[in-house]
């Protein structure tokens, strides 16, 4: 089930919230409406924790994490780790890093078994996130882009990337990390996929601009809807692809 | 006689007429200027060989497994493609992709090589292997921003360039020679005449630099010579000196305001001070500030404020001068990078960063001071003049080759055989050669520390390999070790009537008398083995002749002991008979063994313990003895 919302008129809601199978994070807004959202899908199965990250309502970008762990930058402050440590279940391990890349939501893109991270990442980062998040780590680009969490979203059921990655790309990245991936767009063909969407093993939010195609994409390529990846490219053909006559 | 000009000092811009016809460069440029053109020539081979290598294949088949970034790899298994995904090749092309230079694992091994043989050591990070290869990659992709320009074949670019900085052997000084004696100025054979380099503009070939340095003179045009200045620039530690000099000298009727400036014109000078070092701690506020947090004591404010002041006047002062610099010559200048900061980089700057004027002092310099820029003036345009024969020059020149030589072997290992015939090449040697020296060198050393238990199996073993025996044998006699030439005579029956290869016979190089001993002992047991007198070997010495020598010197050494108990006994007696003499004057008191130990120059006041015996006298005798010693001084005095 995918859930459109924004956050305050913005529709990047990857930048204000981070979502994994073990908690969710949302950032501190003027009203409750963005928790709300995550609320009445979330409320009762994991914890969603009203936070800032180094006083910065960015968390989505500055955190990365699975259901093992979180990462969270140096800039964070230790009241918001405590914070933080409250909040989240015990089995959650949450480290600090100290990267010289400190928007580690843009440079780590990771579900529970694999990350992609920036290639110019600090060899020790490397290793905080393979021992933390309990993952395997690559040194990959997406399209050309090195920001690999800014440009794609990961589950452990598939993949959204940007638009514009190549077949041959899609299929190293796939084989890579085990999931099959899509190319596609959010929020009206945004291809910052990483700030428009959030996603988990069972529902995803994405900005409210997200049209109707975009939707039934996600909800195929994240099995939201009891649909495979397959159904992206036989079901939704006609209204993805348009046929000039 | 005519006065030689080298009594005084000679100006750079002033050289008489007659030597500047006469001279020519000696510097070791003009020979390895061909080494240059050399390694032009093999450029192109080596160039054309790497942009044939680096000519990408695309991946044949998108079926099977592959990498996107990485050229011609391909994979059996799944695996087999992850695992390639965690290697250092693949992570080396994620970040050189950006740039649109990937290698392929050809291409990767080399250059992984190259790095290798440049740390030398391996990295000792906890990590250990990982991130050592981790610290490759950074340390190739940082190589590879060094020369953008170049790309694939920049190894062999920086490494050409290198080696044709080396090749020019840069010296700070120009050496000039006459072509022939001068004796109109009373200059002798075998002299050179010294010109900083840092005067000239920087040139390639030698026999421009004696032209430009013809150009160089005065002209003598009064106009002319009046415009040509040079500007001197030093700032260090919150000091600054600046001076613009005419390059023609001071007449004597001009007005001179710098205190022993001498004969130098001096058209502007100032110096400023402003606190600016970190006393005790040295170095400058802003790098503190820069290197930690900023400090905010009052006296990093000062500093601060002072760094910042010092900067704004000098730049005043330099629009000031602008005039004076433009015109000048060339401009030394003494300052850290961070200084550098006043005197380019500004609106209004009259010299630009990258001006060809701009030269650094080619000597170290003192605090900047006025004074201290009248030194450096007087260092640079004064011509240093050495004496020195052909020989020695060539012995320096060679020496300093050398110096350099092992370093571009290093750069390059099968660097073209240098042409000039001062750089002989050491012939190579072959393993066994060098294990050979090697056994060599610890036979003569063993020999020499006499390590004759070291020796016996060692000589068993490599016998065969020494062909001039004559010569161990003189090894032996000559560092003095009798256990091992009596053992080489007796039991390896070295033949000491063979001359040694320098013609000499193993007795004649023995050093002690022990060892000639040991022949002579040898000589006499064994009178049959060789013809004792060819090996130079005076007479056998039995072991009677010996116990005769022996008691014979015994005897004397007794003689000799004997005479001189009778000796001592002489002076004793001679000594006793002084006392009596001395003790005669009843009244001087002094305990006579005391005077009579006084061997050396009679102290005033005499010995400590003398002092005892005034003590118990009454004050006549007291004053007696005083006057006595009062006149005793006077006398020495007077003396």
């Amino acid at each position: 089930m995918a859930v459109r919302a924004q956050f305050e008129n913005s529709t990047d809601i990857g930048v204000f919230s981070k979502l994994t199978n073990a908690y969710c994070l949302t950032a501190l807004a003027s009203s409750t409406n963005f928790y709300s959202v995550f609320e009445a899908e979330l409320d009762g199965v994991i914890p969603i924790v009203h936070t800032t990250i180094g006083g910065t309502r960015i968390v989505g970008r500055l955190t990365a994490g699975n259901r093992h762990g979180l990462l969270v930058p140096s800039s964070t402050t230790d009241q918001e780790l405590q914070h933080l440590r409250n909040a989240l279940p015990p089995a959650v391990a949450i480290q600090r890093v100290e990267e010289r890349l400190s928007a580690l939501g843009n440079v780590i893109a990771c579900n529970d078994y694999v990350a992609l991270v920036h290639p110019d990442i600090d060899r020790e980062t490397e290793e905080i996130i393979a021992d933390t998040l309990k993952v395997e780590v690559f040194r990959q680009t997406v399209a050309s882009n090195v920001l690999v969490g800014s440009y794609c979203a990961l589950s452990n059921q598939g993949g959204l990337v940007h638009p514009k990655t190549s077949r041959s790309e899609l299929d190293e990245l796939s084989s890579l990390l085990q999931v099959p991936l899509v190319a596609g767009t959010v929020n009206r063909g945004s291809e910052v996929i990483g700030a428009g969407l959030v996603v988990n093993d069972w529902c995803a939010f994405t900005g409210l601009d997200t049209t109707a195609t975009e939707v039934s994409v996600i909800e195929a390529t994240f099995h939201l809807q009891g649909q495979t990846s397959a159904a992206v490219i036989t079901e939704m053909r006609d209204s993805l692809i348009d046929n000039y006559a | 006689m005519t006065t030689s000009i080298l009594n005084r000092a000679i100006s750079v811009y002033s050289l008489p007429a007659e030597l500047l016809s006469n001279l020519s460069v000696r510097s070791i440029e003009a020979q390895s200027s061909s080494t240059a053109t050399n390694a032009n020539d093999d450029e192109p081979s080596s160039n054309s060989k790497t942009k044939n290598g680096q000519t990408h294949t695309l991946n044949a088949s998108s079926t099977s497994l592959g990498c996107q970034t990485c050229p011609n790899a391909s994979f059996e298994t799944v695996e087999e493609q992850r695992n390639h995904f965690k290697s250092d090749w693949h992570r080396y092309n994620a970040k050189a992709k950006l740039t649109g230079r990937t290698v392929t694992q050809e291409e990767w091994d080399n250059m992984v090589e190259g790095v290798s043989s440049i740390s030398g050591s391996a990295s000792s990070s906890s990590s250990g292997d990982s991130s050592h290869s981790q610290s490759k990659i950074s340390r190739l992709l940082n190589r590879q921003k060094l020369n953008p320009t170049s790309d694939g074949d920049s190894d062999e670019a920086a490494e050409l360039a290198d080696r044709q900085r080396r090749a020019h052997l840069r010296t700070a000084v120009i050496w000039f020679t006459p072509t022939s004696p001068l004796p109109s100025l009373s200059v002798p054979k075998d002299t050179q005449f010294g010109i900083h380099r840092a005067l000239f503009p920087p040139f390639e070939t030698a026999g421009d630099y004696l032209e430009e340095l013809r150009r160089m003179q005065l002209t003598g045009d009064e106009e002319e010579d009046q415009e040509r200045r040079i500007t001197l620039l030093m700032v260090a530690g919150g000091h600054f000196a600046g001076m613009v000099v005419g390059i023609k000298p001071r007449g004597k009727t001009e007005r001179q305001d710098v205190k022993g400036a001498g004969d130098v014109r001096v058209l502007q000078h100032k110096t400023f001070h402003r606190y600016t070092t970190r006393k005790k701690q040295g170095g400058s506020q802003a790098l503190n500030d820069n290197a930690k947090s900023k400090a905010v004591s009052a006296g990093a404010m000062l500093r601060r404020y002072g760094e910042q002041a010092l900067q704004e006047e000098i730049r005043a002062l330099m629009i000031e001068w602008a005039e004076d610099i433009n015109a000048s010559e060339r401009i030394f200048i003494r300052a850290s990078t961070h200084g550098k900061k006043s005197f380019w980089g500004y609106e209004d700057a009259p010299i630009d960063k990258g001006d060809e004027r701009i030269r650094s002092f080619p000597f170290a310099t003192r605090r900047p001071t006025l004074q201290e820029l009248l030194r450096c003036w007087q260092e640079l345009t004064r011509v240093k003049v050495s004496h020195l024969s052909e020989d020695a020059l060539q012995a320096l020149d060679e020496a300093y080759i050398a110096s350099l030589q092992p370093k571009n072997k290093v750069i390059k290992p099968t660097a073209t055989p240098a042409p000039q015939p001062t750089a002989t090449p050491v012939p190579r040697l072959s393993p066994e050669e060098e294990a050979r020296l090697d056994r060599r060198r610890r036979l003569e050393e063993m020999i020499r520390k006499g390590r004759l238990d070291a020796l016996k199996p060692f000589w068993a073993k490599y016998k065969s390999e020494y062909s001039s025996l004559s010569e161990i044998l003189g090894l032996a006699s000559a560092a003095g070790q009798e256990d091992v030439l009596r053992w080489l005579l007796e039991e390896e029956r070295l033949d000491p009537t063979l001359p040694t290869p320098e013609g000499k016979f193993a007795y004649d190089l023995c050093s002690t008398k022990g060892v000639r001993n040991v022949f002579r002992r040898v000589a006499h047991t064994y009178p049959d083995w060789y013809d004792w007198k060819a090996a130079r070997v005076p007479s056998g010495l039995s072991e009677e002749m010996e116990q005769e020598q022996e008691k014979k010197k015994a005897e004397r050494r007794k003689g000799l002991r004997e005479k001189l108990k009778e000796r001592e006994k002489a002076r004793a007696e001679d000594e006793q008979k002084e006392e009596k003499v001395s003790q005669t004057p009843p009244q001087l008191q002094v305990p006579a063994a005391a005077m009579t130990g006084l061997k050396g120059p009679q102290k005033l006041g005499g010995r400590i313990g003398g002092e005892g015996g005034l003590a118990g006298l009454s004050p006549e005798m007291r004053q007696q003895i005083e006057r006595e010693r009062r006149a005793r001084a006077a006398e020495a005095r007077l003396k």
